[in-house]
């Protein structure tokens, strides 16, 4: 047996042995690598300090200010290259300025879609999807064709598809994105969703909007969600919410009670009709009593008062804090919640009017 | 000693040999395959840029968060770190500092700071009971900042004062001197906002750096600001959080195997912690102990939920500059190491808990528990062999040639593969010590840690106990900009 252990020791020793050669030859590589990567940085962060300064040398500055291209943009080793895209990608997150925007995408669009037409192609999966960062925040609608035939390789992962959908979205491609979502919409989540629906115009929201019973129910959910953050205000819009007030799901009702607090307003025929759910059952969710509470405080209505009264022992915290905050948004909600502070018997009542008191007017001074 | 109690005692030794043997050829091939799938991954992800976090930051799609700061005696540090709080890069989150019942001024350095003033009245969720709370305080300056000051109950009670106070779905727990990456929180909520529907992500962590020797400004730590210290023992530490996280932990989170969230950053799901009970009041690693917990819930709910780890690196944390602190850190990890696999020992082997309870339980229980007295049990053996004359010098040396050769192999590995993926170490200088510091690690750190190791585990079978502030920390190896402007 010992011979056995022997062999097998010897084995062990001389992987090891031929494995650290290795590493050390892999040691020197990535040194002289290395060497070399530091000295091009030293030059680019020269370079990129120039860019950003406000030094007249700056070929990146002149161009926002001015719209002229200096060669200084247009040539230079590949490393610079990439670093005058980062900058510019960065400036569009940045700028205000519609013709900054303007000047920039104009550029992108001359001399950055054959780079990123090259990348797409590529076999590595990290260059490919900075191209597809790089196309959507450049708006190289182009480049549509070349994303397409992505779409179509084997070799695009969820990830790049995902990416894709969402460059057409922003290209403004309502087509091509939402029968896509039809057939795949269980593969995304929420907020890809959302990504995926947000970058969408205002026509092109307001025409969802007609379709939107034809929606499967995780893009109906989203699209609410949408309306909302887009603020949305369209009778259109407030139809459709109100309608689905009263939907068979309790997260889509949920959404759209979030969504009508944030609209501040209902239509009287709406309002009667939440009256009278409220008053016939309690929602059985307390996310969905969250919401019913926030909007009894955005879309006041005296008769609410006494269904607020009645969430405030509710027992969930949540919905109990949000039934105080939407009482205090009363004109005699003060009042209200000094009573129920003092007479009320629920000590979980009692406590949080007293909170939200003292909260709201710590606010008031403070503002 | 008679002729047969000798055979017996041969051959006891070469079962232990061919046992140590098998073991340490086993360790070796999983590592490897773990260094793998490591390099798969960070193969795959190398050179992919930051912009893209830009979009998920600029839509309203970021969930909400919880920062919770358990605090302790943490005068030095705590409105620093709040104020680099103040400034991440995130959308909506409130910050919940939890004074743990500090004897020095951490409470009144936040009221002064902060504009605290004290909330008489609030309701508290009760989710699970934890020491007394003293009193809630609001940032007259900040809307989304909280002070809780309560009674001490230790970091896992702390914590769970947090969680309760806190107000948003996800929270993070964040050690009170954690150094940021300006994009960590978005870095580890990405896979939570690219779960695909049904695919709970309940945790995530992220790598963890040792910030001593760099520079930190306002609070964060930028990739151009990073640099090795001059301290061999740091050097070493640094290897091994490489080693750790770059090895260890890519690969078992590919295969939903991990069982430790830092305790520096990590998020969680609320209502999953919630339902799990909260933090486990009086362990030591409570982080590692609520992971296996949470990974016992999913098996029993039968639930798809994962916890996942990011290999970016999202934030640094101080390193023992010497050997009694380090001592005192390691010999406290392993108890806690100890405690939560004691705790949940039905899981180990237990096909009921899946990969978990197969692979990922006994893995942490045989190579990470015991590592170390198998590993002292390799010296001894070879000592006993050469003095018994079962063992000759040449494979006695052999043996330690192997032993030592494949912890520099790992070593070595871990450094170029950091320096191949994110190259976060910009000087030339500080490439060649930590390679050849990795060099000679198997030959005196690496024995000495398992040593320490060795200690811990038999002061857990003994019972020691543990107490909050064990590890002491100045800030001083940390270069400050912040701080050397204020001083």
């Amino acid at each position: 047996m010992i011979s056995g252990i022997v062999r097998a020791i010897n084995v062990l020793a001389v992987i090891n042995l031929a494995l650290i050669a290795v590493l050390m030859l892999l040691f020197l590589y990535l040194l002289f690598a290395k060497i070399a990567g530091n000295r091009k940085k030293r030059r680019l962060a020269e370079f990129i300090g120039v860019s950003q300064s406000q030094s007249e040398a700056s070929g990146i500055l002149q161009f926002l200010q001015t719209g002229f291209v200096s060669r200084q943009l247009k040539a230079g080793s590949a490393l610079r290259q990439e670093a005058i895209q980062d900058l510019l990608l960065q400036r569009l997150l940045a700028t205000k300025s519609k013709t900054e925007e303007q000047r920039i995408l104009a550029f992108a669009a001359l001399q950055y879609a054959s780079v990123y037409r090259a990348a797409l192609q590529s076999r590595r999966w990290s260059k490919r999807m900075n191209a597809l960062f790089g196309i959507e925040r450049f708006r190289l609608k182009d480049l549509v064709p070349d994303l397409k035939e992505l779409l179509q390789a084997p070799k695009c992962t969820e990830h790049e598809r995902f990416l894709i959908y969402r460059a057409f979205a922003v290209f403004g491609l309502k087509d091509e994105v939402i029968p896509h979502l039809m057939q795949s919409e269980a593969s995304y989540s929420g907020e890809q969703l959302l990504q995926l629906l947000l970058p969408f115009s205002d026509d092109a929201l307001e025409q969802l909007c007609l379709e939107f019973h034809l929606l499967p129910l995780p893009i109906q959910r989203c699209m609410v969600d949408v309306l909302r953050l887009r603020n949305a205000r369209s009778n259109v819009v407030l139809g459709l919410l109100e309608d689905h007030l009263f939907a068979d799901d309790a997260e889509l009702r949920g959404r759209c009670l979030h969504a009508i607090a944030n609209f501040g307003y209902m239509s009287p025929g709406a309002v009667e009709r939440f009256m009278a759910r409220i008053e016939d059952e309690s929602a059985d969710s307390s996310s969905e009593r969250l919401m019913q509470a926030k909007l009894m405080g955005m879309v006041r209505e005296e008769r609410y008062l006494a269904h607020l009264e009645r969430l405030m022992s509710d027992s969930d915290y949540s919905v109990r804090q949000q039934a105080g905050e939407s009482i205090s948004r009363y004109k005699s909600g003060f009042d209200v919640l000094r009573r129920i502070s003092i007479t009320s018997s629920d000590r979980f009542a009692a406590s949080m009017a007293s909170e939200t008191l003292e909260r709201r007017s710590y606010e008031r001074e403070n503002t | 000693m008679n002729g047969k109690t000798l055979d017996l005692l041969i051959a006891l030794f070469h079962g232990i040999t061919l046992l140590i043997t098998i073991y340490v050829v086993g360790v070796t091939l999983l590592y490897l395959a773990l260094l793998l799938i490591s390099f798969k991954k960070l193969y795959k992800e190398k050179g992919l840029k930051n912009i893209q976090y830009d979009n998920v930051l600029n839509e309203s799609i970021t969930p909400p968060l919880s920062i919770i700061v358990p605090a302790y005696n943490e005068e030095a540090n705590i409105v620093w770190s709040v104020r680099s709080l103040l400034g991440i890069n995130y959308k909506v989150y409130e910050i919940v500092v939890v004074n743990d019942g500090s004897r020095d001024e951490t409470v009144q350095r936040m009221i002064s700071e902060f504009q605290m003033v004290e909330i008489e009245h609030k309701v508290l969720l009760s989710l699970k009971d934890t020491k007394p709370i003293r009193s809630v305080y609001r940032s007259a300056r900040y809307s989304n900042l909280v002070l809780v000051d309560k009674e001490n109950g230790g970091k896992a009670d702390a914590l769970n004062a947090g969680i309760n106070i806190s107000k948003h779905p996800y929270f993070v727990s964040l050690d009170g001197d954690t150094v940021l990456d300006p994009n960590a929180f978005i870095k580890v909520m990405k896979p939570i906002i690219d779960a695909k529907p049904g695919e709970e992500i309940i945790a995530t962590g992220g790598s963890v750096g040792i910030a001593n020797g760099s520079y930190v400004d306002s609070g964060f730590l930028g990739e151009q600001n990073v640099a090795l210290s001059r301290n061999p023992i740091v050097v070493m530490q640094v290897i091994e959080y490489l080693r750790a996280f770059l090895m260890g932990r890519i690969g078992l989170s590919r295969y939903n195997l991990l069982l430790i969230v830092s305790g520096a950053f990590g998020v969680f799901k609320k209502d999953w912690v919630v339902k799990a009970g909260g933090y486990e009041v009086g362990t030591i690693g409570e982080d590692m102990e609520l992971v296996v917990r949470l990974h016992a819930m999913i098996r029993e709910e039968k639930s798809k939920a994962r916890i996942v780890y990011v290999p970016d690196p999202v934030c640094w944390t101080e390193a023992p500059e010497n050997f009694k602190i380090l001592k005192r850190q390691r010999t406290r990890w392993h108890r806690g190491l100890f405690e939560s696999l004691w705790r949940h020992k039905r899981m180990i082997f237990n096909p009921k808990y899946g990969r978990i309870g197969l692979v990922a339980m006994p893995y942490f229980t045989v190579v990470e528990l015991l590592g170390p007295i198998i590993e002292f049990f390799g010296y001894v053996l070879v000592a006993a062999g050469l003095f018994m004359g079962t063992l000759s010098i040449k494979i006695a040396l052999l043996l330690a040639l192997a032993m030592l050769s494949y912890g520099m192999i790992l070593s070595m590995g871990a450094v170029l593969l950091e320096e191949w993926s994110w190259n976060r170490y910009r000087k030339v200088s500080d490439l060649v010590r930590l390679f050849f510091y990795a060099f000679t690690e198997s030959l005196w750190y690496r024995p000495i840690a398992a040593y320490w190791r060795l200690i811990g585990l038999i002061e857990a079978i003994r019972g020691k106990r543990h107490q909050w502030g064990e590890m002491t920390r100045k800030g001083s190896a940390i270069n400050s900009k912040q701080r050397d402007a204020a001083s």
